[in-house]
């Protein structure tokens, strides 16, 4: 196979990032970790918006339904990882990404048992209404829901 | 070059205020995250568009120095943006591209190895994360490659270390930099227990 290679410039990026000026990497870490915080209460209402919308799905009852509805359930569940992540909701996002892989063998799957779909709905509906402090509880909704799918499909994807 | 993954000191300056930057993602909130950790750099994001057609309209006239785009998206995903653009010629073909991710479906993974990004980074998001990278791409010194469909950097990471002595005078330098002031914090132990 014909190999064309293209070497490389140097790109306007790296030419500036070394420029006279700037600031140091702890103060623009300092600004950026400030700008994210203050987007935290926007980003609890982006998960409860998108939770909302997964409990609000029924089960599909066509070939076309079901595509139609696990391309929702996954796109919910990204924006829930995309809205919770960057303020440390570390369950959600561990149900979300399992929701996730879950939704990627369904689509594969003709006769996918689509109650695993349902109970990691209500794991995340359960997680949004637990307070902070309620580590124990929350710990234990993953961790029952990890056992779930390890003893469906013999391992934890 | 900073090696992937490793961390960058608090102390090393780094200047991006005026790097033309789009950000691509079709969750508005999203977007504003990453928008919101990119000011915290210095860097005020020029575009910020919720489509791979409205960012692919502005790349066609605008020259910009970094991509930050989303790989999930309706219609027509981030690979496929990307892979466009590798193949757009100028200005943008070769601008250094940072894919996040929440998620990658199985189906996706050669995709995601074949579209000509840069760096994928995958979630949960973080500053450091973010910064870690963009730092990496701006010094990503890889030469582009046309193989069959793959236009981008090249993907073949050398492991270990080249073989017979070492011969790159950065390196050199380094090392005896390195040694002469392990050099200099051992006798100064020394000095302090005596």
């Amino acid at each position: 196979m014909t190999v064309i290679t293209h070497a490389r410039r140097k790109s306007r990026l790296a030419k500036m990032i070394d420029s006279a000026g700037g600031i140091a990497v702890g103060v623009a870490l300092t600004q950026a970790r400030e700008n994210i915080a203050g987007l935290r209460g926007r980003g609890l209402e982006e998960v409860t918006r998108h939770v909302g919308e997964l409990a609000a799905l029924q089960q599909p009852d066509t070939a076309e339904e079901k595509a139609e509805t696990l391309r929702r359930i996954y796109q919910s569940a990204n924006h829930i990882i995309d809205a919770a992540s960057p303020f440390g909701l570390d369950e959600i996002c561990t149900v979300a990404l399992s929701l996730c892989d879950m939704v990627d063998r369904a689509a594969g799957e003709s006769a996918f048992d689509w109650r695993i779909l349902s109970v990691h709905i209500q794991s995340l509906q359960l997680l949004n209404t637990l307070p902070p402090e309620a580590t124990e509880q929350r710990q234990a909704v993953t961790g029952q829901l990890g056992a779930m799918v390890s003893k469906k499909f013999g391992q934890t994807d | 070059m900073t090696s992937v993954g490793e961390a960058l000191r608090e102390t090393a300056i780094i200047n991006l205020t005026g790097a033309v930057t789009m950000v691509v993602d079709d969750s508005a909130f999203s977007a504003e995250i990453t928008t919101s950790a990119l000011l915290g750099f210095g860097i005020r994001t020029r575009y910020s568009c919720r489509s791979a057609p409205e960012a692919m309209q502005i790349l066609a006239d605008a020259e910009i120095d970094l991509l930050v785009i989303d790989c999930e998206m309706p219609g027509m995903d981030g690979f496929e943006m990307v892979q466009w653009l590798r193949r757009s010629g100028p200005p943008n073909a070769f601008v250094p591209v940072i894919m996040t991710a929440a998620h990658i479906r199985r189906s996706m993974v050669n995709k995601a190895r074949n579209c000509g990004a840069n760096y994928i980074v995958t979630k949960p998001f973080s500053a450091s994360s973010l910064l870690e990278r963009i730092v990496w791409v701006a010094k990503d010194n890889r030469p582009f490659l046309e193989v069959g469909e793959y236009f981008g950097p090249d993907r073949r990471f050398r492991e270990g270390e080249p073989p017979g002595d070492e011969r790159r005078a950065d390196i050199i330098r380094r090392a005896e930099f390195e040694a002469q002031k392990a050099a200099t914090a051992a006798a100064a132990a020394a000095g302090i227990s005596q």
